[in-house]
């Protein structure tokens, strides 16, 4: 803790290439024990970069929390911070509060409820499709395919209307601003949560439980006592946050990678059994959830031969871990034909991701399908006008124009 | 087929289990999600031979370290 804060990197780093991580994480992998780093707010932080380091910490659930109010928490930047204040949903939450409310939802997402899920995804896919065949070319896949799919999914589960999608994209998207004012992610967040609270107060009035999961988690644990209405808003806003913006940009990216690697692209068209592949090795590729995975030591704890004081934060940077050469040969090769299902980029531990089985069923959807209806797709303006992302809280493309 | 001088016996640890279905993913045959929570359960628990690399795969993917699989090693007169 002595060691002048001039020497430290800052954190976060900004990327030099926006598809691949910063070089850094690359020269904190080779070098011996921790990167000690320097938040904005001058607080240090430890940065853990490798595969094995990140599993290590990410699987350690006594030892590192995930609740921000905890002191030492890495602070990312302001505006982040006034997402954090807010009431902390089970992503938040540590043991045993984290898994009575993840158990909650557990059944919701699991394997067979998904699988039984895709002919619906696949109608909803269709159908936005044959909008944008019938309009003809060209068309932005982010915000006329992507976001209104994974939106209809995820609203769908919920039974949020459908007049109100474009409010929660809208409020998504500022909540997950980094570089902001603050009180931009403030309001959005408030303004979600204040339409969830009106939402599911009319629903308790009548719940239907055959038909959706917020009227489910009524009968089942609000009525019984088992969660407040408040703990249930909060968790209807994680729901809906994770559910959609997130799997909208890693289809982004995906189509990104295989117009950009048409070698990659003709192997899938060739053995359209690499799909499952594919679509892992776009998760581990891009790891578009890059900064989630942040924790503060709640004991002391050595890792990787660093001794970690309690009170210490600590960044997982999964993005690091899946281009880490010791897990994945060649990494920073998008390769569909690796075995890439040992990535990291749904994070590990009691907080990988709830949705993944969903995430995974949209992904394979748009990719068994797109490149078939459309045999001819590419961008509609020059690779190099293709806008990244930045530095969001996820990563993803500004836009993605095409053509067929 | 590749042959083990250990026979591999599969348990759950259903407490810690939470339920993202990565052992499902990788080894149906042996792992399934309670219908009331999710949480895993096993189909079997001392799957065949030809299973035991995706079950070992699925004991290191499993992200809460509940699936453990116990190598025992194996008599001669093993058929
Ligand atoms: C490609 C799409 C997605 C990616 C990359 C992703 C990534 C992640 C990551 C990295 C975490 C863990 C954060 C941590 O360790 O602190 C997480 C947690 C979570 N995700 Fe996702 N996610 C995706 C899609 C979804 C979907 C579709 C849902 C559906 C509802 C969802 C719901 C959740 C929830 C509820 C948590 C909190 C789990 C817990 O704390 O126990 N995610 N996600
Ligand atoms: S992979 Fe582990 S945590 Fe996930 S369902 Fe299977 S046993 Fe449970």
């Amino acid at each position: 803790m002595s060691s002048p804060s001039e020497k430290m990197p800052s954190f976060p780093m900004p990327r030099q290439c926006p598809f691949h991580p910063p070089q850094e994480y690359k020269e904190s992998q080779e070098e011996p024990g921790l990167t000690k780093v320097q938040m904005w707010n001058g607080a240090p932080a430890w940065l853990v970069t490798r595969y094995e380091d990140v599993r290590t910490v990410l699987g350690d659930r006594d030892r590192f929390s995930t609740d921000p109010s905890t002191p030492g928490y890495p602070s990312l930047s302001p505006a982040r911070d006034a997402v954090l204040d807010a009431e902390p949903a089970f992503i938040r939450m540590d043991p045993p509060e984290h898994g009575q409310h993840r158990r909650m939802l557990t059944k919701e997402f699991m394997i067979k409820r998904v699988t039984a899920l895709q002919p619906k995804i696949q109608a909803i896919f269709d159908a936005r499709l044959d909008e944008i065949l019938e309009k003809g070319p060209p068309a932005e896949l982010v915000e006329d395919l992507f976001l209104p799919l994974t939106s209809e999914v995820i609203a769908g589960l919920l039974d949020v209307p459908h007049e109100d999608h474009a409010f929660f994209q809208e409020q998504s998207r500022r909540k997950v601003l980094l570089d902001v004012d603050p009180e931009i992610p403030k309001e959005a967040s408030k303004k979600i949560l204040d339409y969830l609270d009106l939402l599911i107060t009319e629903r308790a009035k009548n719940p239907k439980p055959e038909d959706d999961l917020l009227s489910r988690l009524i009968v089942e644990q609000v009525q019984p006592g088992h969660l407040s209405h408040r703990e249930l808003v909060v968790m209807a806003d994680l729901l809906l946050m994770a559910g959609h913006e997130t799997t909208a940009n890693q289809m982004a990216l995906g189509v990104y990678s295989f117009l950009t690697n048409p070698d990659q692209l003709q192997l899938l068209r060739d053995d359209p059994s690499l799909l499952r592949n594919a679509v892992e090795e776009m998760l581990r590729f891009h790891t578009i959830v890059h900064y989630n995975a942040i924790r503060v030591a709640k004991e002391d704890v050595e890792v990787a031969g660093q001794l970690i004081r309690k009170g210490d934060g600590v960044i997982a940077l999964i993005a690091g871990a899946n281009r880490d050469s010791a897990a994945f040969e060649n990494p920073d090769k998008f390769d569909i034909t690796r075995k890439a299902d040992h990535h990291v980029a749904f994070s590990f531990g009691i907080h990988q991701c709830l949705g993944q089985p969903l995430a995974r069923v949209e992904l394979q959807t748009v990719f068994s399908t797109l490149f078939e209806r459309l045999p001819n797709l590419n961008f509609a303006v020059p690779q190099e006008k293709i806008e990244a992302k930045g530095d969001h809280f996820v990563l993803g493309l500004q836009k993605l124009p095409v053509t067929w | 087929m590749a042959n083990h001088d250990y026979k591999l016996i599969v348990s759950v640890n259903q407490d810690v289990c939470v339920g993202a279905g990565l052992c499902v993913l990788s080894t149906d045959e042996v792992f399934d999600q309670r219908d009331e929570d999710g949480v895993v359960k096993l189909v079997q628990n001392e799957p065949p031979e030809e299973l035991y690399e995706k079950v070992l795969g699925a004991v290191r993917k499993c992200p809460s370290k509940a699936i453990k699989a116990e190598q025992i090693p194996k008599e001669n007169k093993e058929a």
